[in-house]
């Protein structure tokens, strides 16, 4: 098989491209093979493979050039549609910021409220659970002067106080660790709060100067 | 070597080629062959399809006779380019923190220090 004889076997496999593509393909390989220095037909067909092989494999990559190509436009329409639609949403917000604004206050308010509510509540158990040990110590105390000023001039009475004194001293060592460990509970619980929105703030930060850098 | 190269990395070699210097169909070919195995036959579709893209132009430059068809990179061949090298760059990390575990925990060990 002479040079020829390849292309024109070739330009016949490749009938069903479009003309121009077919002589844009046919120029290219006359090239190579030019550049190449290939004599013959059979050399040809070393390198390139049969010419049905060939035009095959180039009217393959045509049809897949083509659904490539669509799908290469395809994400871009979604992407300005995408704008569109943000666009929109944006028009939407400033327009419904009447409404929005008192309503966001409000729910902002309700949370603040909620997390005053909290905090109330947590300083009232922390303070009632201190009074309640320094009444167990003031018990313990009066508890023991009365009694040991009593014992000797009123003995029944005297031992009452001392037990009073001894119910005192029971109590302060009941509640004080526990009294401990729930401050510190508190003030473990605010400190994280307070580092979670913190890290939120300034994520949020972060992130909206990232997107308007890229914008 | 046994490794395909997937068509993304082919148009980022052919863009990386004729980023230096405009060459033809034959000169690219035997380019390319040199370091990863394609056949002949795979390079026309890659040169067809960026040019297409309008990655590549084309024009013909008479050589004894007869026209030799140069590539040129355009400017958004060379965008593309960087892109294709970046994406790169992320693909080999990404594969040699499969393909070399400790060499990498190694590396990571030194940027946190």
């Amino acid at each position: 098989m002479t040079v020829e004889e390849y292309f024109s076997e070739l330009a016949q496999e490749l009938q069903p491209m479009p003309a121009a593509d077919r002589d844009s393909v046919l120029e290219y390989y006359h090239e190579y093979t030019e550049d190449a220095h290939i004599t013959s037909g059979d050399a040809l067909t070393v390198q390139l493979g049969t010419p049905k092989q060939l035009a095959a494999q180039l009217l393959a990559n045509q049809s897949i050039k083509e659904t490539v190509t669509v799908n290469e436009t395809a994400p871009t329409k979604p992407h300005y549609r995408q704008n569109a639609h943000n666009t929109w949403l944006i028009v939407l917000a400033v327009l419904s910021l009447p409404l929005s604004l008192p309503l966001s206050i409000a729910v902002g308010a309700i949370l603040f409220a909620g997390l005053i509510a909290i905090a109330a509540v947590a300083f009232a158990v922390l303070i009632t659970l201190g009074a309640l040990v320094l009444a167990g110590i003031c018990v313990t105390i009066a508890g023991l002067y009365i009694g040991f000023t009593l014992i000797f001039s009123n003995l029944f009475v005297g031992m009452a106080y001392l037990g009073f004194a001894l119910i005192g001293i029971g109590l302060t060592l009941l509640l004080a660790p526990f009294t401990y460990q729930t401050t510190l509970f508190f003030v473990h619980a605010t400190s994280n709060f307070s580092r979670y929105l913190y890290t939120k703030v300034t994520r949020n930060k972060h992130l909206s100067a990232e997107g308007g850098s890229q914008s | 070597m046994s490794i395909q190269v997937s068509s993304e990395l082919l148009d980022g070699m052919v863009l990386a080629l004729l980023k230096r210097e405009d060459m033809y169909g034959y000169i690219i070919t035997n380019r390319i062959a040199e370091s990863v195995s394609i056949s002949v036959s795979t390079m026309y579709p890659v040169l067809r399809r960026l040019t297409t893209a309008g990655l590549l132009e084309t024009y013909d430059k008479p050589f004894q006779g007869r026209n030799r068809r140069y590539y040129r990179i355009t400017v958004a061949g060379r965008m593309k380019l960087v892109e294709i090298l970046k994406d790169w760059e992320q693909y080999k990390i990404s594969l040699d923190e499969i393909l070399y575990p400790k060499n990498e925990k190694h590396h990571t060990r030194e940027g946190v220090k």
